[in-house]
């Protein structure tokens, strides 16, 4: 009896998340929502990229975006410093980090795409909005 | 005779958490660098949600390097109502901390949670080794069919038809693209098959959903467990998202009869000895 209690238990403690009316996802017990979005073909992602002297768009990893290999870490980064007003401080914090040579300015921005067709090759965005543009410094 | 659950406990203690160790270890680097990030960047959840600030960096390196001997110690066993505990406390905080940056690491779930039950029944006076690996392939089972859940539950029966499914290809690859990160080169021949996205997408599915089913029988775990490594496999191969503990197969140890493993390890190390005394 008291096994059956306890793996009720520990099936209602894991499953807890998912149980209630607005599951909030959370860490370690968790709502698994990775995948489950509806994206839609047509999508925006906020990016930091970098400008060539012949302003050639040159993109930039997580490590110079935000100072870590996680990809993730490196996109809710951007997104929270456009959302919060933080966009001009993120530009000049990547400049800082800059270290090539070839790369003269730093823009935060956000880029619209159809990411079926962006797969197939048709890599233009369909709409850009800047947040904060700056100098690499020399 | 010798007792198999309690074999196969000792085998799953060493495999589980001497992959939360290898997790420190490998992720050292990025661990340590969390302490040099802004408090702006700072969102904490779970056990760490309370706090208003990032953690004192002296104070996480600490925890960090200390939970390297600490867990060392629990996966050989030595002091283990100790160390079990102590080291499963600190994984808590490490992970959480690791996830208090605007990004839940779903990959940490599993093991973190399994070290806890680990650690728990490492702490009991008295357990029933098959009822320690029962609730954790328990744990296991749930957070599959929890997952299941969030697709039906966010998506309904449009994620049967594979067009959410590769949408959410698309995009996290676009994704990874843009933001400079390696993306799955298989990608974009997967976007142009619906069928075999909505295929994909059912069979992800009844993965989930029918992760129970391994709790019938050694023989269904076992096929369960294969379905859920190529599930992980799949999401490798066309996401680029790894999971480091179902796809190293740790996870589902549990459910595995490990212990046949090492016996036959066992005689193998011994055949050569025997052959050589005989000669």
């Amino acid at each position: 009896m008291a096994r059956h209690l306890v793996s009720i238990a520990v099936v209602g403690i894991v499953a807890w998340p998912t149980l209630h009316v607005r599951p909030r996802d959370d860490f370690p017990l968790s709502t698994y929502p990775m995948f489950t979005a509806s994206r839609g073909r047509v999508a925006s992602f906020d990016v930091v990229v970098g400008r060539d002297g012949n302003d050639r768009l040159v993109r930039l990893d997580p490590r110079l975006i935000a100072d870590t290999d996680e990809v993730m870490v490196a996109a809710e980064t951007v997104t929270g410093a456009i959302v919060e007003g933080r966009a001009s401080r993120l530009c000049e914090d990547v400049a800082m980090r800059v270290r090539r040579p070839r790369i003269v300015r730093v823009e935060v921005r956000t880029e619209q795409y159809d990411t079926i067709a962006w797969l197939r090759g048709h890599r233009r965005p369909s709409h850009v909005r800047a947040w904060a543009d700056c100098r690499v410094p020399r | 005779m010798t007792d198999v659950p309690g074999e196969r406990l000792r085998l799953v203690r060493v495999l589980t958490v001497g992959f939360a160790v290898g997790f420190l270890v490998v992720r050292l680097p990025h661990l340590l660098n969390l302490a040099t990030y802004g408090a702006d960047r700072f969102e904490p959840v779970g056990v760490l949600a309370p706090l208003g600030q990032p953690l004192d960096p002296a104070l996480w390196r600490a925890v960090v390097l200390g939970a390297l001997p600490v867990g060392v110690a629990f996966a050989a066993g030595r002091a283990a109502r100790l160390t079990g505990p102590a080291f499963a406390a600190a994984l808590l905080v490490i992970a959480t901390y690791r996830s208090s940056w605007g990004h839940l690491s779903h990959a940490d779930n599993l093991f973190t949670l399994h070290v806890g039950v680990l650690a728990v029944a490492s702490a009991l006076p008295r357990r029933r080794p098959a009822d320690v690996l029962r609730l954790l392939s328990l744990v296991t089972v749930t957070t599959y069919v929890v997952s299941g859940i969030a697709k039906l539950r966010e998506t309904g029966i449009a994620w049967v038809t594979g067009n959410v499914l590769r949408d959410q290809i698309a995009y996290d690859n676009v994704r990874k693209a843009v933001l400079g990160a390696p993306s799955s080169p298989l990608a974009r021949h997967v976007v142009g098959h619906g069928q075999l996205l909505a295929v994909a997408a059912l069979v992800a599915l009844l993965v989930e959903l029918g992760a129970p089913v391994a709790l019938r029988s050694a023989r269904w775990a076992g096929h369960w467990a294969l379905a859920a490594w190529l599930f992980h496999l799949g999401v490798l191969a066309v996401m680029a998202i790894t999971f480091p503990y179902q796809l190293s197969g740790v996870a589902y140890a549990s459910m595995l009869p490990l212990e046949r493993l090492s016996r036959r390890a066992a005689r193998w190390r011994r055949a050569p000895r025997s052959s050589a005394a005989s000669s």
